[in-house]
């Protein structure tokens, strides 16, 4: 049976291209799948709102800008191991090397209202089982001010 | 049901407004890319469908082709394709 993990974070939403706010990796040992992800801010509401999108990455990039840090991710089952997938959320001081095109899900999101996705059983969002390579949550366009934002992403491997 | 449901949905957006207003439209999974797409109606978006997988493609340039997606993971971890 599948292992589950929730995977946490936060970061500010500055419009980006090229740096995402947090990603999600896989190891050759496993396919990771994210099948849930939730996203709201905790900053003062204000009419902010921003595009997000989950675009593939095959590399990890590092993450030594601001707020930067590994996220560690937690078993939903306590007696489970420790999870082989990784993750980090923040600024990067140098992007993941992104997919081009490669974008497996987008939405736009006023900083107010809280987004939730869930995957159909068999229809998570896929990780390879290969090294280094995931998932990139991006801010693309960001309307008004990059606010804090709220991420909790569910997968299983 | 909603304009952008489906009858047999790949996954759900829900979308909750401070005043608690509840919005939820359907997503589908396209099956040579796995990337999923809002289903809305008269939207004008093109999209596919491949007989052979017997299920909608989102209708990227890439995506035409029958190309089954659980092939091109199998194929990218060998290191036979490039780029998935």
């Amino acid at each position: 049976m599948a292992r589950k993990y929730g995977i946490t974070g936060n970061c500010l939403n500055t419009a980006s291209a090229t740096l995402p706010l947090a990603n999600v990796l896989g190891t050759t040992a496993v396919r990771t799948m994210i099948y849930d992800i939730t996203m709201g801010s905790d900053a003062t509401p204000a009419d902010n709102s921003a595009s997000y999108k989950i675009q593939r990455c095959t590399t990890a990039g590092t993450w030594a800008g601001a707020g930067g840090a590994a996220i560690t991710p937690q078993a939903l089952d306590p007696g489970d191991p420790a999870a082989v997938t990784t993750a980090n959320q923040g600024v990067c001081s140098v992007g993941p090397t992104l997919t081009a095109s490669s974008f497996l899900l987008q939405w736009a999101q006023n900083m107010r209202a809280t987004f939730r996705w869930v995957a159909a059983p068999g229809s998570e969002l896929k990780i390879p089982a290969t090294s280094a390579n995931g998932l990139a949550l991006m801010s693309l366009v960001v309307a008004g001010s990059p606010v804090n934002m709220n991420f909790c992403f569910l997968v299983e491997e | 049901m909603f304009e952008s449901s489906v009858r047999k949905p790949s996954g759900t957006v829900i979308f909750t407004s401070p005043e608690g207003m509840i919005s939820e439209a359907d997503t589908v999974q396209c099956v040579h890319c796995g990337g999923h797409f809002q289903w809305v109606k008269g939207s004008g978006i093109k999209r596919s469908y491949c007989m052979a997988c017997k299920g909608m493609t989102c209708g990227g340039a890439s995506c035409v082709d029958h190309f089954p997606f659980e092939k091109k993971l199998d194929l990218y971890e060998k290191g036979k394709i490039k780029v998935i």
